[in-house]
């Protein structure tokens, strides 16, 4: 019997939301790194996998722009761990890309569904 | 902490941050294995081969902190940006650019009215007037009597004034007036030339400052790819065409001048009237006024 065509069950994130989830992930409390992973992997269903190779890179990136705060903690494993929290600047821009990405994401789902959004809802043209 | 070791620029403490959070991340994971019934050391494997690479998730981090090296250089870099936001130093850069190419302009004419006579240099009357300098006299008659050299000397130095002046290209203009000034400086302090190599130092100073308000163009030229911060365009008073245009009017007055044998002070006047006419007006023009209170705004990161 011919086996069916795999499908790949883990999208890649799309590109300039991973910010978005890590802020989303520790504005509730304060994660290490593997904590975001697990927290995101779950969250999305199992659907996005967040490799640490652009993980690690995307938090001290929103260190280096006050985004994020860091400082070293113990882990529910009793291990040392470094544990992410929220500035309020990340929050501002956590509440703007929130508001960005739903409009986006309603906007795209509307295109693909042949629906059209009323007017004003989505971003304008020019 | 990490933003204490991205300030204090500690490479060290950055690389065994990044390593001591990567093994705990590991160690987090194995625990999760282990949990799922692997053992410890299949489990700490298999965690390890889900990391990947540690040595390229490493150097990503770093790309990611650029404050870990040379903080003084990154810190320096910043206060430029956040200078160049001011619409008073920004319209003090245009008016520096305008004076040092029209003192490079001038000084390139004077020099060309030197050798207007083929041999100038060699018995003529500025001749003389420069044995006075002595000893330099020996130095300055053969180099105008070498006409080509000093004309090629003349013609640089024209040419990097004229760039300053249009404000589009001052960057280069800087950067080779700044080989000019200081070649001059260089002479003039060793034949104790002292008040010439004080007006030298002046303006080597001048385009120093303006070589410095341009710095993040020139990193790639000292940083690696990806230790470039980020440049800003040039915004405000600067990114005004205007500016351009009244210096390629300056450009041409100076030259028209220069062609009908005009005083060089009288093309020099010339030329710094356009230029006040433009400084004078630029702020009262309505789009240049919303644009500076536009680029006036704070920025964010």
């Amino acid at each position: 019997m011919p086996r069916a065509p795999e499908r790949d069950p883990r999208p890649e994130i799309p590109p300039g939301t991973l910010d978005l989830l890590i802020l989303r992930s520790i504005s509730r409390e304060p994660m290490h790194g593997y904590a975001i992973v697990r927290a995101i992997k779950e969250q999305s269903g199992s659907t996005l996998l967040v490799e640490e190779g652009s993980l690690y890179p995307a938090l001290h990136r929103l260190v280096r722009l006050k985004h994020v705060a860091a400082e070293w903690g113990v882990s529910e494993n009793n291990r040392k761990a470094r544990f992410y929290r929220v500035t309020p600047a990340g929050r501002k821009r956590l509440a703007a890309d929130t508001d960005m990405w739903k409009r986006v994401s309603s906007a795209v789902t509307a295109v693909l569904e042949g629906r059209g959004l009323p007017p004003g809802e989505g971003a304008t043209a020019c | 902490m990490l933003s204490l070791i991205h300030r204090t620029g500690d490479a060290a403490a950055l690389e065994r941050a990044i390593e001591e959070e990567f093994e705990s991340h590991i160690g987090e994971c194995a625990a999760d294995l282990v949990a799922a019934g692997h053992s410890e050391a299949e489990a700490l494997a298999l965690a390890r081969q889900r990391f990947g690479d540690f040595a390229v998730h490493a150097g990503a981090c770093r790309r990611e902190a650029p404050d870990e090296r040379f903080p003084s250089v990154n810190h320096c870099l910043r206060s430029i940006h956040r200078a160049r936001s001011s619409t008073g130093l920004q319209l003090l850069a245009v008016c520096m650019r305008y004076g040092l190419g029209g003192v490079l302009v001038l000084g390139a004419c004077l020099m060309s009215i030197m050798s207007v006579e083929p041999g100038a240099g060699l018995g003529g009357p500025e001749s003389d007037r420069l044995r006075t300098l002595f000893p330099i006299a020996q130095l300055a008659e053969a180099v105008i009597g070498s006409s080509l050299l000093w004309a090629f000397l003349g013609a640089v130095q024209a040419f990097a004034g004229a760039l300053l002046i249009t404000q589009r290209f001052a960057k280069i203009g800087a950067v080779i007036a700044f080989a000019i000034l200081l070649n001059l400086l260089v002479v003039a302090l060793a034949f104790n030339l002292e008040r010439i190599g004080a007006v030298f130092a002046l303006l080597l100073i001048a385009d120093l400052s303006l070589l410095i308000w341009d710095l993040d163009s020139f990193q790639p030229l000292f940083r690696k790819p990806q230790r470039v911060i980020a440049c800003e365009p040039e915004a405000g008073a600067l990114a005004d065409a205007r500016w351009s245009w009244i210096g390629i009017a300056m450009v041409l007055a100076t030259a028209g001048g220069y062609a009908m044998q005009l005083s060089p002070l009288l093309m020099l006047a010339f030329g710094f009237l356009i230029a006040a006419v433009g400084v004078v007006a630029f702020p009262f023009s309505s789009n240049s006024t919303r644009s500076l209170r536009a680029h006036a705004r704070p920025q964010h990161d």
